[in-house]
């Protein structure tokens, strides 16, 4: 089946004060594919979400998201960001979270409609948080806190999910959980990218990876990319990888996560 | 009942007394945001750098409202341009713009004979000479900051909690920064006759951070805030009435009192629960 395009991404090359953390990035996505998006520390993978979501512009290079320029852009698309970002301690509840995400919608002066009350109880019944929709964000697990979010992005109606680091300080289960969820949401359609330091967990749970260190390494099956010139390229000094008969063994100096060997079968 | 109705006797003690009310309230629902964004040093600043405008006014003759609300409003846009163009961290634009324009406040007021007696007014408040029209006045634009904070509700909490939201949403995030600089300007000059400007910072803060020791919903800390906010400036009243100190102390010393109670004793956060709980 032909999936339309979400995502086009030609030449980029972005960045803050001085040297450029991406470029010359090109890639592009299609609907309801789930892509993730590993790479060193400063591979420029945070840079790259908030281009795509209209936080910080090109220096160069065409971004098109949902056939629009992020910078005008629809509100389709929705970035939840590394869990340091956010103030937990915040008097809201998890419905006031997930209610932020209509908010773009709702217009000035409104206050939120029966419409967009249902929209909230059924995006977190989408997520299995129904039950805790009263309790305070800060009261939630990290687990629990990404799918709040998660929550808020269907809330959003998005049809595009940036997701920087959400298993960084979330247990095994809790991964488990929100990687259950991003498959139940690409049956309807939903398309992520998700970046992580995981590797194993990239190979084993995604179609797709993209390899990013500035500039775009691989991108393809996650067997086309781990392999060892490809990571060698990526990683440089930072990790070891050779080829084993089982499949390709990589050793890191673990800063990235926690770990310090990761071995990866493919 | 009495004590409580014979202050109710003198007319301006009865101004004094819905003034208070006004900037208790008032201060105290603007001030939830104040704690949570940490700007109370911003506050603080603001507060101060109206100084040199009431100055002006007073030397022209001026109202001194109109001098504190154009001296006010032109200092927050200042330091938002200033912070907003990343030069400087931002405590240090504060810092360098609040002790300049106090400075300046306080030098042209020096120029006046016999300045001190107003010196002292400006700097810690004179609730019990709040004219009618003050009044008026105060109702009038403190009702408008109220109304502000719950016609863009929705938008502020988006901003408060979670900056990126609101500019990946689209909403006008340098228009609502401004806006809420300037009706902090615009609180922070209703209240300089009722708490002054060297205690102004305790009535945006103190009210909403006791609420946010008790509370973990924003309506229900905005609620309990203004109702810190306004029994501590009816309360602080009374007791400069029969205690006989300076009203704006007072007003600041009872919702510090409030303050230590909730740390104290705020349920399940405060200091004797958990020692209770071992």
């Amino acid at each position: 089946m032909m999936r339309c395009e979400v995502l086009r991404v030609e030449e980029l090359t972005a960045g803050y004060d001085g040297a450029a953390a991406l470029e010359g990035v090109t890639f592009s996505v299609s609907g309801g594919e789930q892509i993730a998006v590993v790479g060193p520390n400063g591979a420029g993978k945070s840079t790259l979400f908030k281009v795509l979501v209209g936080l910080l512009p090109p220096r160069s290079g065409r971004v098109e998201v949902l056939g629009c320029d992020p910078l005008q852009g629809r509100v389709e698309v929705s970035y939840v960001a590394q869990r340091g970002e956010v103030d937990f301690a915040f008097p809201v509840t998890v419905a006031d979270v997930v209610m932020m995400g209509r908010v773009g919608r709702m217009g000035w002066l409104r206050w939120p409609s029966r419409e967009d009350r249902r929209a909230v109880v059924q995006a977190l019944e989408q997520v299995g948080l129904a039950e805790l929709a009263d309790r305070q964000v800060g009261e939630l697990s990290g687990g629990q806190q990404q799918r709040v979010f998660i929550a808020r992005a269907l809330a959003q109606g998005a049809e595009l999910l940036l997701m920087d680091e959400p298993f960084a300080g979330v247990d095994a289960a809790s991964e488990q959980a929100i990687l259950e969820l991003l498959a139940r949401l690409k049956e309807g359609g939903m398309t992520v990218l998700l970046s992580t330091h995981d590797l194993s967990l990239a190979a084993d749970r995604f179609d797709r990876v993209l390899l990013l260190n500035r500039r775009l390494i691989a991108s393809g099956p996650p067997q086309e990319v781990f392999c060892p010139d490809v990571l060698r390229r990526a990683y440089g000094r930072q990790l070891a990888v050779w080829e084993h008969e089982r499949g390709v063994v990589m050793v890191g100096d673990g800063h990235c996560s926690g770990g310090v060997e990761q071995q990866i079968a493919v | 009942m009495d004590w409580l109705l014979e202050p109710l006797a003198y007319p301006f003690m009865v101004r004094g007394l819905l003034a208070s009310l006004l900037v208790g309230t008032t201060c105290a629902v603007l001030g939830t945001y104040v704690v949570l964004k940490g700007m109370a040093f911003f506050g603080d600043a603001l507060a101060h750098a109206v100084l040199p405008g009431v100055a002006v006014a007073y030397l022209a003759g001026w109202p001194l409202f109109a001098g504190a609300l154009v001296a006010g409003i032109g200092v927050a846009l200042g330091i938002g341009a200033l912070t907003r163009r990343g030069r400087l961290r931002e405590d240090t634009a504060i810092g360098i713009l609040f002790s300049g324009s106090f400075a300046l406040g306080i030098a042209l007021l020096t120029t006046v004979e016999a300045y001190s007696v107003d010196l002292t007014h400006f700097l810690f408040g004179n609730v019990l000479g709040v004219s009618p029209a003050d009044l008026w006045l105060t109702a009038g634009l403190g009702g408008l900051v109220l109304l502000l904070v719950a016609v863009f509700y929705k938008e502020f909490l988006v901003m408060a909690f979670d900056p990126v939201l609101a500019r990946v949403l689209r909403l006008p995030t340098a228009f609502l920064h401004y806006l809420l600089l300037v009706m902090l300007a615009v609180t922070v000059v209703v209240s300089l006759q009722t708490v002054g400007v060297a205690l102004m910072v305790a009535m945006l803060v103190t009210p909403a951070a006791t609420a946010y020791l008790l509370t973990r919903r924003l309506p229900a800390m905005m609620g309990l805030a203004a109702f810190f906010g306004s029994f501590s400036a009816v309360a602080g009243l009374y007791l400069s009435y029969y205690v006989n100190v300076a009203s704006g102390p007072a007003v600041v010393l009872v919702c510090t009192f409030l303050f230590l109670l909730a740390l104290l004793l705020s349920p399940r956060r405060g200091l004797v629960w958990r020692w209770a709980a071992g």
